[in-house]
């Protein structure tokens, strides 16, 4: 066991202005609505952001806010009958999604496009092994023998590192430590080379020594095959370590993206600057804590104008107005980033450093 | 207890290293042992797990004393023995100088006004069939004779106290937010004037700004009364900002103690060090500079600890005694104590 020194990756340039040149992932204008006691209320309105190939994207922002939903939307997993995607766009090698038929949705996801999530108990069953769990996705989307998918099973385990994959691979998912889930998820989601991995809050159940031998692992592989990952998380820890680039949901719209050194140097939304100032620092105290005053907006009553507007240190009255259809729109700056603020011109913001 | 600089500073508000003369602490454990029985094999008999392996802990007056550690090293069933809310295997427990270890009666029911719990999910603590003001209501009836008046003066200040409105007062928890259940439950925790809150996971649901306010009202409440915290996190800069000491758990023991600042900046132990080196830091150009220890190896089952020093299967440094030998307690220069052979 040695103490191993690894840095995170320099921001990659495949994906430096808003997703490069040659994306593999885009989503554009995406609006959802759910059905609730209260009508169809718009969760998601007009999210676009795209991803370079092999490039790790981060989608950060407070509990609520729609990383989740976006998530789900772009894998086609909506719940069905509660949920509707009623605009926009999602474009995987330039193969369009949204209204796919659920068959052939169903051949692209875990071939092409693959998912982890933050509980792994929920995406494996309890009641198979781990080993023909992955051998069976491997079959269905690659067919071949049941020998051939199961040594595929037991390569990909070995991947991850799980000592004695051949083994472990007869193993039930209970048998394993939450951080060996999460490996045996990364081994399944990646068991097909896909192009893209959504990995919604991946490491948030797992302890931090846990989560940092995780995000190397998703880090190793993502280089070694050149697959694109979104990275769904609450942390701009997580977010500052292994992403390139990152975008900033707030009350169901994207408020920034940006590269993340550029995003975290000088942030060119109010949003992000003020969750950046609150993070506590593991370097010091600072005082007393900064906080956001008020709460974010609930789906069918988002405040008008800038969704920030009454939360906002910088509001002053146009904002309330918004544009010219009362919202405000994205407003794309130089470097490739953009920020839905209205005085992004006006104001300089503080970063972490 | 074992002899030790890790003695609680009292009244200041961020201590320093060791106090010469220290009062007697709020709230103490001396080689407290808490075992469970765990149903294991085939034939259904149950092995011993040792979730707490004789641990010393201290907490001063107007003290918040952080308990760091992975997931399963024994934070929570520390807090909960020390509440008395499970009975020790061993060892003793003390509030304001009182051993309170074998309590049981009138007795234990005087002294649990003194201690209170603040929980992750406040939706556990909250009965959801109970408005807030009963909720709240509930400890000052059990251990406080209120007139009628007297109560519901209580209960307004309360809800001052915390933020809330008094018209909160007749309101079920699931018309709150996580971040207002929390601060109910925080009501109801400081309702009886405890001398020691054990702050579970407290804020561990919430987002960054929630829980900040909830942070900054935990210290107010302190500011205001001298209350202590034993506060259990796993998110260690929320550590380092609320938390004058901080002690480190790993596999049911105590392996490091100490002065926050001293720490953080300087861990003595490996594993608190390759603990600090995982946090990711909210700068990507930090994050990159920086030397980080990965430790591979997964945390060993707690029911059947490694021999030695516990930490040895996963150690960077690992040396030949620390596989058979266990580390004693030492002083660190700066303040608090270690348990590794490298500081022997
Ligand atoms: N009621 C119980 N019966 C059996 N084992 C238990 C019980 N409660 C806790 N344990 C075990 O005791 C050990 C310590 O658990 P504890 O809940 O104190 O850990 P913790 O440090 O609070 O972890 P976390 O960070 O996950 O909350 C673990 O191995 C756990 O599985
Ligand atoms: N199945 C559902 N039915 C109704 N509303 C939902 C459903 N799932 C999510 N939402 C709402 O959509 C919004 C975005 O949620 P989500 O994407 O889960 O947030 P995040 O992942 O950012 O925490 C929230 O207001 C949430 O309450
Ligand atoms: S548009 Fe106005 S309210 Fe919205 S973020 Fe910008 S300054 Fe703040
Ligand atoms: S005693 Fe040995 S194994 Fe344990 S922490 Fe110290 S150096 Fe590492
Ligand atoms: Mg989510
Ligand atoms: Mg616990």
């Amino acid at each position: 066991m040695t103490p191993a020194s690894t840095g995170a990756p320099a921001p990659s340039t495949a994906g430096g202005a808003a997703g490069g040149t040659d994306p593999v992932l885009v989503v554009e204008d995406l609006e959802v609505r759910f059905a609730t006691d209260g009508g169809w209320l718009t969760v998601l309105d007009g999210v676009s952001f795209s991803v370079g190939r092999g490039e790790t994207v981060g989608i950060v922002g407070e509990s609520g806010s729609g990383k989740t939903v976006t998530s789900l939307s772009v894998l086609g997993l909506l719940p069905p009958h509660s949920s509707r995607i009623t605009r926009g766009s999602v474009r995987l090698d330039g193969v369009e999604l949204v209204g796919m038929a659920r068959r052939k949705l169903e051949a692209v996801r875990g071939d092409d496009i693959s998912m982890i999530f933050q509980e792994p108990m929920t995406s494996l069953n309890p009641a198979f092994k781990v080993g023909d769990q992955i051998a069976e996705v491997v079959r269905r989307h690659r067919g071949g023998s049941w020998r051939s998918a199961t040594a595929r099973a037991v390569e990909v385990l070995d991947e991850v590192g799980i000592p004695d994959a051949a083994r472990r691979a007869r193993s039930f998912p209970h048998e394993f430590s939450g951080g060996m889930r999460q490996r045996v998820m990364i081994a399944m989601a990646m068991a097909c080379r896909p192009k893209v991995i959504i990995a919604d809050e991946p490491t948030t159940a797992l302890d931090v020594t846990i989560q940092a031998q995780v995000l190397d692992l998703m880090r190793t592989m993502s280089r070694e095959h050149g697959t694109a990952v979104v990275f769904v998380t609450h942390d701009l820890g997580v977010v500052a370590d292994i992403c390139d680039r990152a975008v900033v949901m707030y009350a169901g719209q994207v408020v920034e993206q940006a590269v993340v050194d550029d995003l975290y140097h000088r942030p060119r939304h109010p949003y992000t600057a003020a969750l950046m100032t609150a993070m506590p620092q593991l370097t010091g105290r600072s005082g007393r804590l900064a906080t956001i005053p008020g709460r974010t907006p609930a789906p069918g009553s988002m405040p008008a104008g800038c969704r920030f507007h009454p939360r906002c240190a910088h509001a002053v009255d146009r904002c309330v107005d918004g544009d010219a259809d009362g919202r405000v729109e994205i407003r794309e700056l130089a470097g490739g980033r953009s920020s839905r603020c209205l005085r992004v011109h006006e104001l300089t913001l503080e970063g972490t450093e | 207890m074992t002899p030790s600089v890790d003695r609680p500073a009292v009244g200041t508000g961020k201590p320093t290293a060791a106090v010469a003369e220290a009062p007697v602490p709020v709230a103490e454990v001396e080689d407290l042992d808490v075992e469970f029985r765990l149903r294991r094999g085939p034939l259904g008999g149950t092995v011993p797990l040792r979730a707490v392996r004789g641990i010393d802990l201290a907490i001063g007056e107007r003290e918040t004393l952080g308990l760091v550690g992975e997931s399963g090293s024994g934070k929570s069933t520390t807090g909960r023995a020390l509440l008395r809310l499970i009975e020790p295997t061993g060892g003793r427990i003390r509030l304001d100088g009182q051993d309170i270890t074998a309590l049981r009666g009138e007795a234990l029911r005087g002294v649990r006004r003194k201690m209170q719990m603040v929980f992750q999910d406040p939706y556990s603590s909250l009965d959801p069939a109970m408005v807030v003001a009963e909720s709240i209501a509930e400890p000052l009836d059990t251990h406080l004779a209120l007139t009628r008046a007297q109560r519901t003066a209580r209960l307004a200040e309360l809800m001052e106290q915390v933020g809330l409105s008094r018209r909160h007062l007749n309101r079920y928890p699931y018309e709150f937010s996580g971040g207002q259940r929390q601060r109910i439950a925080i009501a109801r925790a400081v309702a009886v004037h405890p001398r020691l809150v054990v702050c579970d996971e407290a804020v561990s649901a919430l987002d960054v700004s929630t829980q900040n306010q909830i942070l900054n009202l935990l210290e107010d409440i302190q500011a205001g009364s001298g209350i202590s915290y034993l506060f259990i996190a796993h998110d260690l800069a929320v550590v380092r900002h609320i938390a004058h000491r901080v002690a480190v758990m790993y596999l049911g023991e105590i392996v490091e103690t100490g002065p926050t600042d001293r720490l953080f900046d300087r861990p003595a132990h490996p594993y608190t060090e390759a603990l600090l080196s995982a946090v990711p830091l909210p700068s990507p150009r930090r994050q990159r500079e920086r030397e980080r220890i990965v430790l591979t190896g997964e945390v060993p089952d707690a029911a059947d600890p490694p021999p030695g020093c516990s930490f040895h299967t996963r150690c960077p440094y690992v040396m030949q005694r620390c596989r058979v030998e266990v580390p004693a307690e030492t002083p660190v220069e700066g303040g608090g104590t270690v348990r590794c052979h490298l500081r022997g």
